[in-house]
Formats: C-alpha cells, structure tokens, sequence
C-alpha cells in the first residue's frame, strides 16, 4: 500500500517537475541523451582549456628562476607583457586564465544570495552549481597539475607546497586555495581526484626527466650569453634551479634544428623556420577559437538584427532588406573575402574576422526572418503589443528567445566553417603569418613535404570543425520533436 | 510561368548592378591606388611631384578612368579658393605644407583638368604673387587639353582620327600658352589675353553647368559610370598581367574549373543518390549508422589537408608515385590523339576531383536520406506496397522521385559554388583554373581581372539561384509561380 503510495507521489513529483521543465531543459535532456554530441561538447571544453591554459603548458619563461643574483618569476610578468604576447588575442586568453577562477567563485557567490523559493531559481542554482564544479574542476586540475608537473621539471626541486608558498606570490596560493574549498564545498570529489592524478602525473614525470633541467638553459634572459657562451666553447651560464613548463619554449620562439621530425624533447617536431610544432599547435588552438567564435559573433549579430527586423515590420523593410540578403549571397564569399583581405594588404587576425563577419550574414539573417514571419502572428505576440510595450522589447525579449534555436545550429556549423575558413586562408599565405594559425603550420607542410607539418596541424583543424560540427548536429537533433526519446 | 521568367530576369538587372556597385566599392576602399603597381606606374606617380609636366602619369590615369571620383563627380561646383589653395600647396607657398599634402595637391590638380579651368583663370588674371600666375598657366595649359577620345579604340575610323588629331593640334597649341617666373610683363599679359579669350569663348560649352548638365556630371562622368559603361559593351579592361583582354582570358580559365566541377557534381550525385536512398531504406541499422559517421567525418576532413596529404603520398615517392603532382594536361598534351588527351586529362584531374567530390558527396547524401524518408511513410508509399509492387519499385519509383526533390534542385546552388569554392584546391594541384587565376590576380593586383571574376562568379550565382527555382517548380507539379 505504502508503496503504491510512493510511487504515486513520486510520479506526481516527476509531473510536477515536467511542468516547471522549459524549453530549454527539454533540449538540453535531448541533447545529453546523445552520446556522441555530449561528448563533444566535452571535447570542445577541453579545447577551450587547453587555449586558456596553453602557457601553463608552455612557454619559454620559468616559473621559478634562481641564480646568483636571487630568485625571480618570470612566467607571471610576462603574461601580460606586449613584448613577449604581441597578439591581442593572447593577452585576451591569459586574462581569462589569471581572473577566471575568481570570476567563477563571484558568479556561485551571487547566484547563491538568490532567494531559493522560487523554483526556477532553485533549478537556475542547481545548473550553475554543476556547471560551476566542473568549470572549478577544470581550472584546477589544470593549473595545479601542471604547477605540480612543472615544478617536478626543476633541477632540485623540493616539496612542492613549500615552493609554492615559497613563491611569496598569492595569485598561485589565493588560486588554488579558492579552488579547492569550492571543490570541497561542491562535494566534487572528482576534481579532487583529477588534482591528485596530476599530482602524480607530475611527480612521475619528474623522476623519469632528468632531461628537462636542460631546457633552463633556453631561458630568453641568458640566450645571448648561452650563444656566446657556445662559440667560444665556455660553460654556459646556468641557473641554480628553474622551473618551467613542459614545453619550455614559445610559438615565436626559434632556433631549433628546422624540419627535425618528432622526438622527446619535441613531441611534435620543429616547424621550417626552427621553432617548436607542439607550442604551435596549441597556441593555435587559441586564434582558431577565438576567430571561430568572434566572426560567427559579429554575423549572428547582424544578422540576428536584419532578419528580425525584416520579420517583424514585413512590407517593404522586408523587401527591402531581402534584396539585399540576395545581393550579398550572390557574391561568392571566399572570393570577396580573399579580395578584401589581399586588398588591405596587412592581414591581421582582426581582419579576417572583420571580413568573414561581414559577409557571411545572409544565412542567419534569411533564418531569424523566418522565424519571425511565422512568430509574429501568434498570440504571445499579440498580447504583447496589446500591453503596449515598446516595439524593441517585443522582438528582442518576446519573439527573439523562440527564435534563436536554429540560429544556434547555424552558428554551430558556422564556426566550424570559418575555422577551416581562416585555415584555408592561412594555406594560401593570406593570412597573419605572425600568429601560431594551424593553416600557417599546413602551409609549411605543403611547400616542404615533411610529414609531420602535415599531419598533426590538418588533424587539429580536423578534431576541432569535427567536435564543432558533431555538437551542432546534436543541438539540431535535440530540437527537433520527431526525434525525441 | 513565362511571366514569372521575365520578372526575375528583369529583377536580375537591379541585383546585378548592386552587386557591382558592392564589388566596385570594396575594390576602390582599399588602400594605394589602383594600378599603382603596373610597372611604370608606380614610379609615374612619384613623379607626380615634378608638376604639371608629368604627362604619361597623367594619360595612364585617364586611361583607367582613375583621374575622376569613384562614385560622384561634384567637381562642376569647384570653388575658386580650393584651386588657388591647390596650387600653392603644391608649390609649398607658405613653406609649412607636409610633402604629403604636396603631393596630394598636385594629384588634385591633374585629376581636376578642365573643372579647374575658370579656378585657374581667376588666379592667373587676379593673384599678386608671380610665381603663382606664372604656375597657374603651366597647370592651365595642361588642364584645358581636350581628351583625345579614340586613343584607346582598337580600330578608329578616318572621322575619328581626324577628330583626334585636331584635338592633337589644339592641345599642342595650348601648351605654349605659358610664362616663366622671370617673364617680363609684356609675355606675361600676352599668355593672359589668350587665355581670357580661350576661355570667354567656350564658356558656355565647357565651363557653364546648367541643372541637367550638373546631374549628368554627378553621376556620369565617374569611375563606376565608366566602367558600367564599358561593361555594358563587355569590355572589362585588360589585365595588367598577361596584357590580354580580360574576359578572354576568363573565359579560358573559366572552361577548365567549369571542367572540374562539372565532373565532380557528376560524381557527387553518381554516388550521392543511391547512398542516401540505401541508407534511407537500411535507417537504423548499425550498417547505416556507421556510414552516417563515416560520412559526417569526411565532411569535417578539411579538403586543403585531404589535398596535401594525397600530394605528398600518392605523387611523390618511389612507392607511391601513381599519379602527377598538378596541372590540368600533360605538357606535351598538344601531340596526343583525342581520346589519348582525354585519358590524360582524366589521369590528371583525379586527385582534385577527389578532393572536391568527397564534401559535397557526404552533404548530399545527408540530404538524399532526409529526403527519402520523408516520403517513405507517406500514405501512397503505403498504397504502392499495399498494391503488392515489389520493394524495389516502390522505393525508386515511387518513393524516390518525390524524396530527390530537394537535391536535385541543389545542383544549380552546388554548381557556382563549386567553381568558387576551389582556390585552394586549384592552388595545390596547379590547375589553370578560375580559382587560381583569382588567387593570382589578387596577388598582383589585377583589378580588372578580380572585379571581372567577381561580377561573373556573382552573375553564374545569381543564374544559378534563377534556374533553381525553376528546377523546382519543374520536377514539384504541386509548385506554381502563377
């Protein structure tokens, strides 16, 4: 009896629950009942992680130098040093690396000073708390792992914690500090555990690589000294201890044997003009992302505001600006692209996503007008305007949010694109030769025919339009109601 | 349905000149000049400095046109203080104009010619300063020239060339209507007196603007004007590369990517429409399932890399060396038999074809199974296998001819898009194509050659958007435009 009971409240409980679920829980239920998608998705936050944390990984100032003269940290002063990250989009990642994780712990604070009555808003701090335990997850079995791993590198390196606080510097200690009680207050024992493996990992790596204490001598202050140290046949100045990244080298950073195949020092190989492949490739992770996401920005937005507007005032608005949808697909984009980029004659990486955001609009545009024409009429609408709310609030408060489902597939399939877009451009020798772009990595590849500048930046390019392309598809499934399971 | 092709050809106009004007802006935005890296030209224009003299600049950019404003010619309404201004800033007359701006006054003055007329008489018969007269009528000498009109005409008539060479004479006559800074009054009032009467002369013809003559100026006597015109009688210029008529030339390299992508859309729906009905009739199985991945991986392969890596494994290399590293023909092509070239053209274009088939191949296929099913559950699907017709004709003969709709109706979007799409392919295996050519025009700055690629990879679009919907309505009786 008492059973029936139960189950009856619990089915009451799950109804219940059905009915406070929005449209978009419904979907994100949709979409992680997909494997694959979700799993992308997770691919794709990985990515992300690796571009924020690519100096962490590498970079070719230690994290600790001592020599004669004293003890000093380099890698943090050059994080936001023009001279050493000449490209904005660098400074941009590392900012995000510096100031996430207490951006994180403000954002739990403040969702959790919400008042809890309301449900939506239970769910709302439900959701940021999974996502806000795994984003800490991230954060901190990257940064402590690789701190950890890192310092494992150095000649003598003693207990790490006592390095650590050593270092004197709080942003590591207030990082990891803030990290692990928010770990610990989530309960998040897996992010514990990633902490510990990376630990290991680190002391492991340690123990097997003596070899890594060569690399101090690259340090960028003794290079000089280190040259001419080696033609008149001298001992190299060394430091006492340092410790540095895995890959203690920088994307601009040259000097290597060039076209040198993959080894142990460099997982990856030596591109053409002598710096390290693997540091490329990572590096590149970030101005791949970066121009992904900000052209498929500046084109969702325009077009996100032609089509609405297009929808909703019908007439000759419409006309109108459909007439203008039709003028700019009519000119091949890649062609126009190219031109203006030739055209303006120094590519940088603004640039081409300047170019591809303004000419790739006209598919969102044409979506949102559709979505429009068949929203406007429908009676959430009508009250709406019966209320009298100004016009902006209707379209970008009341019809937009019902709008935006396809505009996220798009714009799924839309990054994906204009990565191979920049990449393409890259292999043509049109794009910015200054960054570490995997196009430009492929391009070397093309004209020297080693395998491996071949191989490893195309497979990058590869992974990435595919996680993109997979995740897009998943959305796509998930809204779609005949597939619903 | 006639009506309806009328009306969208008509429409077509309108788009069609957009497009240019969108194309001609973007072109003229840019930084430099221009043509300012045709051989000689680029030194013609430092030469700029050394004043009024520097002619064969001046002919070269009247030539293109490149003397006149982009898109509106307010020029009949030069004030006289603006000339005046000009000329002693490219003199350097206060002594504290930038060389740049120098320089910028000087192209303004050229640029300026006949519009400067009655700006430079003014200061000719009424500036103080001698210096500035004596330079007012070296530039008026030039200004006032008359355009010889036929120069460029590939093969004049008699009255042409006798209307040309009095316009010779004229301007030579003109040219000596100058005075040096250390004249004496006397030449300097004779060099006055003719001008005064030159211009009193034809200032109704040349230098009066009434309204409509002030309209035509604005918008006709401009660069875009120009070049519509010259469009218009399909002239698109010569490209400074290959010094050969442009469209010719397009047309040569338009044949060769047309070639590709007719053998890869031929390929794509050879393949394309019977994956995506076997997939269609097998949904759900895990055979079908694993071609959907396969296919979904091949269209995220970037073609670029696909590209590389069969450049570099199956041309080059002992092992591998099966097939040519590029081009469209053997070299020695020219010798073969027919059917000896056409192997040689099918040996050679397979690596690119390859690479251009396999995206567009997993898309369509997608789209052919999506298009299966949605008939496949339909009531008369249901009544052809009710009637006890076997499988086979139910799915192709009923079945698949609704489902191809859609994809049938993407050959006319797929086909310009494809001979825009294949840069990068045609850069890799060195094939003359349209991609090249523009690839290598912009390199050097051809622009006549990548605004006339522009405006017809846009025109092959917009015909191609035109017979899509026509595809449409011809295969879907249930689509009228009526």
């Amino acid at each position: 009896m008492s059973e029936i009971q139960e189950s009856a409240a619990a089915a009451a409980e799950s109804t219940r629950e059905k009915a406070t679920q929005t449209y978009g829980d419904i979907v994100w239920g949709q979409f992680k009942k997909n494997r694959v998608a979700y799993a992308s998705l997770w691919g794709l936050a990985a990515l992300f992680t690796l571009a924020i944390f690519a100096p962490l990984l590498a970079s070719s100032t230690p994290f600790i130098w001592t020599d004669e003269t004293g003890t000093s940290y380099p890698w943090f002063t050059t994080l936001f040093d023009t001279q050493y990250f000449e490209n904005g989009v660098d400074l941009f990642f590392n900012l995000v690396m510096v100031m996430g994780m207490p951006m994180l712990l403000l954002w739990w604070l403040w969702m959790r000073k919400l008042p809890a009555k309301m449900p939506r808003v239970r769910q709302r701090r439900a959701r940021a708390k999974a996502i806000f335990s795994r984003g800490a997850g991230f954060f901190l079995a990257f940064f402590a792992g690789m701190v950890f791993t890192a310092v494992g590198t150095g000649d003598d390196s003693p207990n790490l914690l006592l390095r650590a606080l050593d270092l004197g510097k709080l942003s590591i200690v207030l990082y990891v500090t803030c990290a692990t009680m928010l770990a610990l207050k989530m309960g998040s024992r897996s992010v514990l555990l990633a902490v510990l493996i990376g630990y290991i990992a680190g002391n492991v790596l340690h123990t097997t690589s003596s070899k890594y204490t060569v690399y101090s001598k690259v340090y960028w202050q003794n290079q000089e000294a280190i040259a001419a140290a080696e033609e008149t046949g001298a001992e190299a100045p060394d430091a006492i201890s340092a410790v540095f990244p895995i890959a203690p080298y920088s994307y601009r950073q040259q000097g290597f044997k060039p076209l040198e195949g993959p080894s142990g020092k460099h997982i990856m190989g030596i591109s053409t003009n002598g710096s390290d492949v693997a540091t490329r490739i990572l590096y590149g992770t970030r101005i791949s992302l970066t121009i992904g996401f900000i052209a498929v920005g500046i084109y969702v937005a325009i077009g996100i505001i032609l089509g609405s507007i297009a929808g909703y005032f019908g007439g000759k608005v419409d006309l109108a600006i459909q007439r203008l949808i039709e003028i700019v697909m009519c000119i091949p984009s890649f062609f126009l692209i190219l031109t203006v980029i030739a055209l303006v004659g120094s590519a940088s990486i603004f640039l081409i996503m300047a170019a591809i955001g303004f000419v790739r609009w006209t598919g969102v545009a044409r979506l949102v007008r559709g979505e429009f024409l068949r929203l406007r009429n429908q009676d959430f609408v009508t009250s709406a305007q019966a209320l009298g709310y100004p016009t902006s609030r209707i379209i970008f408060k009341h019809i937009l949010p019902n709008a935006l489902g396809p505009v996220l597939v798009a714009a799924a399939f839309g990054v994906a694109s204009a990565i191979l877009l920049e990449s393409s451009l890259s292999f043509l020798g049109m794009g910015d030769a200054s960054t570490a772009s995997w196009g430009v990595t492929l391009r070397e590849g093309y004209s020297t025919g080693a395998w491996h500048l071949v191989l490893i930046p195309g497979f990058a390019i590869f992974l990435t339009v595919l996680l993109l392309n997979l995740a897009g598809e998943g959305v796509r499934d998930a809204m779609d109601p005949k597939l619903r399971k | 349905m006639g009506k309806y092709i009328v009306k969208r050809i008509l429409l077509m106009i309108p788009t069609f000149f957009a497009i240019s004007l969108i194309v001609f802006l973007v072109m003229h935005a840019a930084p430099g000049q221009p043509g300012a890296s045709v051989q000689g030209a680029g030194d013609a224009s430092q030469d700029a400095d050394q004043g009024a003299e520097n002619e064969a600049y001046t002919l070269f950019k009247q030539q293109f046109n490149l003397d006149k404003p982009v898109l509106f010619n307010t020029r009949y309404g030069l004030s006289d203080e603006e000339v005046l201004s000009a000329i002693e800033d490219s003199m350097n007359f206060g002594g504290e104009v930038l060389p740049g701006r120098q320089i910028e006054a000087k192209e303004q003055l050229t640029d300026w010619a006949q519009y400067a007329v009655p700006g430079l008489l003014k200061v000719l018969t009424e500036h103080p300063d001698k210096s500035i007269r004596s330079r007012a009528s070296k530039w008026l000498s030039s200004a006032a020239k008359l355009r010889l009109q036929y120069a460029y005409t590939k093969r004049p008539t008699k009255e042409q060339l006798s209307s040309d060479s009095d316009r010779m004479k004229h301007n030579l006559e003109i040219k000596t209507w100058t005075f040096e800074e250390n004249a004496t009054d006397t030449a300097e009032a004779e060099v006055v007196s003719k001008w005064t009467a030159y211009v009193e002369e034809d200032v109704e013809r040349r230098w009066h603007f009434t309204m409509g003559s002030k309209l035509s100026t604005l918008l006709l006597d401009t660069q875009f004007a120009k070049y519509w015109s010259n469009i218009l009688s399909l002239d698109f210029g010569v490209s400074h590369l290959y010094k050969e008529d442009v469209l010719s030339l397009v047309g040569k390299k338009l044949r060769y990517s047309i070639c590709l992508s007719v053998a890869t859309l031929l390929i794509i729906y050879l393949v394309s429409v019977p994956l995506g009905i076997w997939s269609a009739v097998y949904r759900n199985t895990p055979a079908d399932r694993a071609v959907t991945v396969f296919l979904f991986m091949l269209y995220s392969l970037p073609s670029f890399w696909v590209a590389t890596i069969l450049l570099n494994f199956l041309t080059k290399g002992t092992p591998f060396e099966v097939l040519p590293t590029g081009g469209f023909s053997s070299i020695d092509a020219g010798n073969l038999t027919t059917l000896d070239y056409l192997k040689d053209v099918i040996w050679h274009i397979t690596l690119p074809v390859a690479c251009m088939t396999y995206g567009g191949l997993a898309a369509l296929s997608r789209y052919a199974r999506t298009g299966l099913l949605d008939v496949i559950q339909s009531d008369y699907v249901r009544t052809a296998r009710a009637k006890g017709l076997s499988e086979a004709v139910v799915i192709i003969k009923h079945a698949g001819r609704n489902g191809m709709i859609p994809i049938i109706t993407l050959m006319a979007t797929l086909l310009p898009a494809l001979i825009g799409g294949s840069v990068v392919i045609e850069f890799i295996f060195q094939i003359p194509g349209i991609g090249s050519f523009m690839f290598e025009s912009i390199q050097a700055r051809d622009y006549n050659v990548v605004m006339c690629i522009l405006l017809i990879t846009s025109l092959l679009t917009l015909i191609g958007m035109l017979l899509a919907d026509l595809l449409y309505a011809l295969v879907d009786p249930r689509i009228t435009f009526d």
